[in-house]
């Protein structure tokens, strides 16, 4: 396994993703249309303009997010894991929507969380999911999962969200959760119990972001904060 | 192609590229946001049954039932779950159903979505992909009905601003065609003001040709009055102001009807049969008495004397014969003794004559109808004789009077029968040109009045069929025999129309008919009249003449000359040539004052852009002159026609 170091704040950068496996012949293709692809690095600059929108709190978070992202785009999938996991735990807060934000439910875009210093289960998961992606994990290895957690006194347990990381297809992934600050195989956290999982397969076929603009495609909660995730340059 | 023709076209043009254009739009965007609503049921109802799936353990029997269900309840062209190692689990189909929008549509504008996709797992373990395709049937119908709606009402609103702008451009096309008009007439040199449309650029042109005629007519006018003073010299006489001999013996001729002179249909068409001579006696020893300016006094009481019934009696007409010889021609029967008498009075009672002791005589003569200009003055200057030889006041023979029926019944039945049974022919007299070359025959009328009578000339007739308003019916008889005899020979033929059927509703009507009926014949065919003398004649006559020019007829006005102003009035009426009257250009070879009238009028006429022919000419002489002078055509007793 090798590794291409990369500048990796420059928005108009080569992309140049990591392979993990495929060989060299996958190597020259991917390498041949990487122009043609949508980048799974960054993008710097949104990323940045984004941050000023949200004020000085997100301004200060960039540059970590940046020097983070970087190392996790040079390390390995389980390298990545932990450096994501590990930078969005310790910023981030828990608090309930309900406190942080107002109302029931509340779905937040990365740098929002990050600028608030606050956040919620699927709030921790849709960063690190976002992060992981552009850090150059492949989509179909990540996995939002809605689980039944069990706290300690809480035996019928509570609705949660957590990202699952699958290093092969129909195996047991390793779990990122704002619960338990490290990443753990499914196996280690009976406390959980899977009911529903997704990613951002088949929202954006072939679209690039250019749909993104389309009021239709913002239908769900999901869709819209994903969208927003977008706009902010994880992608 | 006129220019309103392509605007037509452009604007069927932009608004069918509208209406296309706006349909192509239409149907694209519809087709976009159809597409977006089926891509999103596909992936809710892959999400919504991949929550259910993931909830069965991973047991096959119940996933199998769980995604029957979904894929029989609802509307799903495929329902596919393919487990982690490629195995397909569920794989439902169902054809799919024929829409209403025809398939050539479906084909031109696919309606597709990517199909939606979702994760099914049992616990943490991932069991496989789910895909789901919906039927498109729905959004291709709906679709077809957006598109075919939107057809439906952009082509109405095409057809309602097309009528529009029709309409518009109708409006339009008025005032521009009445502008072409005006330019088309301003070329055939008809003379017209016409009315200012209310487009800018429209109105602008046509009051620059309404200045252009306003200019030309002054023009006109000033040469007009130059050829009527003109006209005064040369047949006036200097002291008295009354008509010099050879103009008031024409004009007496004229009116005494008598044939040769080539004109015998004329203006104020009386029956002239009277004639009084007034002579002053010995004036050549007044004049050495009492000298010339008390001899000119009396001449001119004498002249005013018998202007009164100049004025008085419409078709009187007056003329200083020699230097003591005055006529005076009377249109009445029975009236010369009667007059004569009064004359012979008033003079008596005249104290310019009295002043100066002057003697005088009055001749008169009565029923000179048909009768030569020669035998009524040698008739006349008899009478004067006697007169002079008796007490100054003598009436000579009547005989003339005997064939005329009593009273104007009678008269109108015998012209009226006489029309409808078709006792009529037409004289011919040729119009020549220079080089002998026939422009037209003239052809007046004659009427056989009496059975087995002889055939009259219309001094004969005229005043009392006018009289009797017969003159349409006169009119339209002469119409239809040169239409024949041009039918026959082929020869080009004139006829005259009176302004008083001109104005009488329903004739033009009626010539117009006679001409659609000979569509050859009436080419050849020349129609003229006398000079309008006033405004509802001028106007009949223009109308009348507008619907006649569009047949091809050839428009004139005889007898011409005597008012040049009045001429100009007929510009507007598209005449094609003048005949000037013989009386204004009898002795045109000899006189000087006759010649410079004659050249005036003829400047005028070709001026106009009109031929300038000349009436009734005599003598050689005067026919050479006229030939010098520009004269188009001649007609009368000098005219020989080469055989």
């Amino acid at each position: 396994m090798h590794v291409h170091p990369r500048a990796t704040t420059a928005a108009n950068a080569h992309p140049r993703r990591v392979l993990r496996r495929g060989g060299r012949r996958m190597a020259m293709l991917v390498l041949a249309f990487a122009a043609a692809l949508p980048s799974s690095a960054w993008d710097a600059g949104l990323m940045h303009a984004a941050a000023q929108r949200l004020g000085p709190h997100a301004l200060a978070a960039v540059g970590p997010l940046h020097e983070v992202l970087a190392a996790a785009r040079a390390a390995d999938d389980v390298e990545r894991l932990d450096l994501i996991n590990r930078f969005f735990n310790q910023r981030i807060a828990f608090g309930p929507d309900a406190e942080v934000w107002g109302v029931e439910d509340h779905w937040t875009s990365p740098l929002e969380a990050l600028a608030r210093g606050q956040g919620d289960c699927e709030d921790y998961a849709i960063a690190k999911f976002a992060s992981l992606r552009v850090a150059g994990v492949e989509r179909e290895r990540l996995r939002l999962v809605y689980v039944r957690a069990r706290l300690p006194g809480q035996p019928e347990g509570q609705p949660h969200m957590v990202l699952a990381y699958h290093a092969e297809p129909g195996t047991e992934p390793l779990v990122l959760d704002n619960l338990r600050p490290e990443v753990l195989p499914a196996a280690q956290r009976p406390d959980l119990t899977p009911i529903f999982s997704f990613n951002d397969e088949g929202l954006w076929q072939g679209t690039g972001s250019t749909r993104a603009g389309n009021p239709l495609v913002r239908l769900s909660r999901w869709r819209e904060v994903w969208g927003r995730t977008l706009d902010e340059g994880f992608r | 192609m006129t220019m309103t023709r392509r605007i037509e076209w452009l604007i069927a043009a932009v608004l069918l590229l509208a209406l296309l254009g706006s349909l192509g739009i239409h149907t694209y965007t519809a087709r976009e946001a159809l597409q977006w609503q089926l891509e999103l049921r596909n992936r809710d109802a892959a999400s919504a049954l991949a929550l259910a799936l993931s909830q069965q353990q991973g047991d096959a029997v119940a996933l199998q039932t769980v995604a029957a269900a979904q894929f029989d309840l609802g509307h799903y062209r495929r329902l596919r779950l393919q487990a982690v190692d490629g195995q397909v689990l569920v794989d439902l189909q169902s054809a799919a159903s024929a829409g209403r929008a025809p398939s050539w549509f479906a084909q031109t504008w696919p309606i597709a979505a990517p199909a939606g996709t979702a994760i099914v797992s049992s616990g943490w373990r991932e069991i496989g992909q789910l895909q789901i395709e919906s039927h498109a049937a729905w959004a291709r119908d709906a679709a077809w009905d957006a598109v075919t709606r939107t057809a439906l009402l952009l082509s109405l609103l095409v057809l309602v601003a097309g009528g529009a702008a029709a309409r518009l451009l109708r409006q339009w096309r008025r005032p521009l065609r009445a502008t072409v008009a005006q330019a088309q007439a301003l070329e055939q040199g008809r003379f017209f003001e016409a009315q200012e449309p209310r487009l800018p650029e429209l109105r602008q042109l046509t009051r620059s040709m309404n200045a252009t005629v306003r200019r030309l007519r002054a023009v006109f006018d000033a040469q007009a009055e130059q050829v009527a003073l003109l006209q005064r010299q040369a047949q006036r006489d200097g002291v008295t102001g009354l008509p010099l001999r050879s103009h008031f013996l024409t004009r007496l001729q004229d009116q005494l009807g008598a044939d040769g002179a080539g004109a015998p249909l004329q203006a104020c068409g009386s029956l002239g049969t009277g004639l009084v001579l007034v002579r002053v006696r010995e004036l050549q020893s007044v004049n050495d008495r009492v000298g010339r300016e008390a001899t000119d006094r009396v001449l001119r009481a004498v002249a005013d004397v018998l202007q009164t019934y100049v004025e008085r009696v419409p078709g009187a007409l007056a003329g200083r014969l020699n230097g003591s010889d005055f006529g005076l021609g009377l249109p009445v029967p029975g009236v010369a003794a009667e007059t004569a008498a009064s004359i012979h009075a008033a003079l008596s009672a005249a104290p310019a004559l009295r002043a100066c002791g002057v003697d005088f005589a009055v001749g008169a003569t009565d029923g000179l109808a048909d009768k030569g200009v020669g035998a009524a003055l040698a008739q006349a200057d008899a009478a004067l004789a006697r007169a002079e030889a008796a007490d100054g006041l003598a009436v000579g023979g009547s005989d003339g009077l005997a064939a005329a029926p009593a009273g104007a019944r009678a008269w109108r039945e015998q012209i009226a029968a006489a029309l409808a049974a078709g006792r009529t022919r037409l004289g011919e007299y040729p119009v020549l040109t220079r080089n002998g070359s026939l422009i037209h025959l003239e052809c007046p009328l004659r009427v056989q009045v009496e059975p087995h009578g002889e055939f009259h000339a219309a001094a004969h007739w005229l005043a009392l069929a006018r009289r009797g308003r017969q003159m349409p019916e006169v009119d339209l008889a002469a119409l239809g025999l040169a239409l024949q005899s041009i039918a026959r020979d082929g020869q080009p033929r004139a006829v005259h129309v009176a302004l008083a059927s001109v104005a009488t509703p329903g004739f033009a009507a009626e010539v117009t008919r006679r001409l659609r009926a000979s569509p050859e014949a009436r080419e050849r065919l020349s129609l003229e009249c006398t000079e309008p003398a006033s405004p509802t004649e001028l106007r009949a006559w223009t109308d009348a003449a507008a619907l006649w020019r569009r047949h091809g007829v050839r428009l004139g006005v005889e007898h011409a000359g005597a008012s040049p102003q009045q001429l100009l009035r007929l510009l507007d009426a598209g005449i094609h040539y003048v005949k000037v009257d013989a009386r204004h250009l009898s002795g045109v070879a000899t006189a000087d004052a006759v010649h410079a009238y004659a050249q005036s009028l003829v400047a005028l006429i070709h001026g106009l852009g009109l031929m300038a022919l000349a009436e009734g000419v005599a003598d050689a002489a005067d026919l050479a002159a006229l030939w010098a002078l520009g004269f188009d055509g001649a007609t009368g007793a000098a005219i020989t026609r080469p055989q």
